[in-house]
């Protein structure tokens, strides 16, 4: 236990006079409202055309920035944006290669297992942050978007399935990190491999081979936690429905999908030369 | 022993970077480790601080495996100054204490000031210059007085009086009883302080010992006649001789420290026919014994 306490005193160290560190969380913090904000203007556009379809998502679903579904809102949108702390996650990560401090790290006593535990707490530690700027996001979208009578914590356990969701992805870009080792690389890799390769493979794997495994590709399995809100995709109630199933086993997927990427990262570090 | 080395190996792919390295670090002592650039000095080093693995062989600290253990009670420079370009000076060295134990808060300040970085203790490491940032290591290394001292190459970087200031700081620590194990390519900074030496070369140990026999100046007999090859096969029959060479115009005669004998010499060369137009005693200069013993690669 006094290690532990030892290790997150050295990580918070290195990271409180860090300026990256606070400008990302700055930018974290800002983008968070902002695009639930944005979203919450589109909904409005949407449902105050009168349009066929608006009726239908008014009818369906209520207002998805309402208490309880603004906590499941919120969190997909906000869930996009993992990009940001990612930046962090990798940069926390390269530059102990950079300045080869983490090398200094086990010349002045620390395990290899230390230093890998170090930068796991310092993905756990982002991970709360990020996520509890989605709550303070998610419960003051709720507030202003409900009336007084509303449920306001029915889905407030969406808090933790973005938690969960937030720390296998920030995982995965500690991974690449890891791998890579040079910051812009292995951010754009990570960009790349989320944004263009595995939106790709899993349509392909979807559509052409009509198989099912796309869910588990390493960040379909987190970004199933987090179903995409009803009105931005086709008005079909069953496959929303059947969304909104999927999170309860990919928790389980989730869980052990971080086993594995912290488990290969303590492997890699533990056998390598540094 | 301080520390024992035993038969390290180790391969970067074909590259065989040490080849069997053993010795032993008596206590008390300032060792170095001398070799030409690319002889193993810095992966020996890395070796005996965790952060490579030998292929072969191992290293005892105190008589113990290596551990992390140990390391916190080592103060280690290896290479190049290692900090957070980000944080300031005093920041770093915080992190230092917090990760290794050595020392306190106000320790921070006083190794700080040991090395002349009090003034700008504050400022971020980025802004250093490269004396100030080996500066800054070595008061990371100095950090809770730890009794072993590594240092890689301490004065890389520094100005001259930087230099003689890390060299009386060696040579304190060492009158207090650390030991400090420095590893160096400079021949002329080992010989200064150190007290042991072990001497390298392409990954494997030439010679290793007390720094006053390993690197003892041998006489050298400078010698000219008309005849240079006849004068060179009557020297190479007098007994005592260690080597000879030819330098220039002159023979170069070397005999064991303190046994040249020029008027015995002469009688010799007289003896055999050949009269010496040039004798001259002169001290062997350490570098030459240094290339020689590299050279050769005569592995001990």
């Amino acid at each position: 236990m006094k290690k532990m306490i030892g290790i997150i005193r050295t990580e918070w160290l290195k990271m409180r006079h860090y300026p990256a560190f606070w400008w990302v969380l700055g930018i974290t913090a800002l983008t968070y409202p902002g695009i639930n904000y944005m979203f919450l203007n589109i909904y409005r556009d949407l449902v105050e055309r009168k349009s066929q379809a608006g009726k239908i998502v008014q009818m369906l679903l209520g207002n998805p920035f309402s208490f309880p579904e603004a906590w499941r809102t919120v969190a997909f949108f906000s869930s996009l944006f993992i990009y940001i702390p990612a930046i962090l996650v990798i940069m926390l990560i390269t530059n102990e290669y950079t300045y080869k401090t983490h090398r200094q790290n086990i010349i002045d006593g620390w395990t290899r297992p230390n230093f890998m535990t170090g930068k796991l707490v310092d993905v756990l530690l982002l991970s709360l942050m990020v996520t509890g700027l989605y709550a303070v996001a998610a419960f003051a979208t709720g507030v202003v978007n409900s009336p007084n009578d509303a449920d306001r914590w029915g889905l407030a356990y969406y808090i933790g399935l973005f938690g969960l969701a937030t720390f296998a992805q920030l995982s995965l870009a500690f991974l690449f990190g890891l791998l890579v080792r040079r910051s812009f690389i292995a951010l754009a890799a990570f960009a790349f491999y989320g944004i263009i390769v595995e939106p790709i493979c899993a349509k392909l794997i979807e559509y052409k081979l009509k198989q099912g495994w796309w869910e588990y590709l390493p960040l379909e399995i987190s970004r199933n936690l987090l179903p995409k809100p009803a009105f931005l995709g086709k008005l079909d109630e069953a496959s929303y429905k059947t969304s909104l199933a999927m999170a309860q086993p990919h928790v389980w997927y989730t869980l052990l999908f971080c086993g594995v990427v912290w488990g290969v990262s303590y492997l890699y570090f533990m056998k390598r030369d540094i | 022993m301080v520390l024992s080395v035993q038969d390290l190996y180790k391969n970067y792919g074909s590259v065989r970077a040490l080849q069997g390295v053993s010795f032993d670090v008596p206590p008390g002592s300032v060792f170095g480790i001398l070799g030409p650039n690319g002889s193993g000095k810095t992966t020996l080093l890395s070796i005996i601080l965790g952060v490579l693995k030998s292929n072969a062989g191992r290293h005892l600290w105190l008589g113990q495996e290596g551990s992390a253990a140990q390391r916190r009670q080592i103060g280690s420079l290896l290479e190049t100054p290692n900090f957070y370009h980000y944080l300031s000076g005093a920041d770093n060295l915080r992190i230092t204490q917090s990760i290794s134990g050595r020392g306190t808060a106000a320790d921070i300040d006083k190794v700080l000031e040991r090395v002349r970085l009090s003034e700008r203790k504050n400022s971020r490491f980025s802004t250093y210059s490269l004396g100030m940032k080996q500066r800054l290591a070595i008061a990371g290394a100095l950090l809770g007085d730890p009794k072993v001292l590594v240092l890689d190459e301490p004065t890389n970087g520094l100005d001259p009086v930087g230099i003689a200031e890390i060299r009386a700081l060696i040579l304190d620590l060492n009158r207090l009883g650390h030991t400090v194990i420095m590893a160096s390519h400079l021949l002329d900074e080992v010989e200064k302080i150190g007290t042991h030496v072990v001497i390298l070369h392409k990954g494997k140990v030439v010679t290793t010992g007390r720094t006053e026999d390993v690197l003892s100046d041998d006489d050298v007999l400078e010698m000219g006649a008309t005849d240079i090859d006849a004068l060179e096969r009557t020297m190479q029959a007098y007994s005592g001789m260690m080597a000879l060479r030819r330098e220039g115009k002159y023979l170069h005669v070397v005999f064991p420290k303190g046994t040249a004998r020029p008027s015995e010499v002469n009688a010799h060369c007289q003896a055999a026919g050949i009269t010496p137009d040039h004798l001259l005693l002169i001290k062997k200069r350490l570098e030459a014994r240094f290339f020689e013993l590299t050279e050769n690669g005569d592995v001990a």
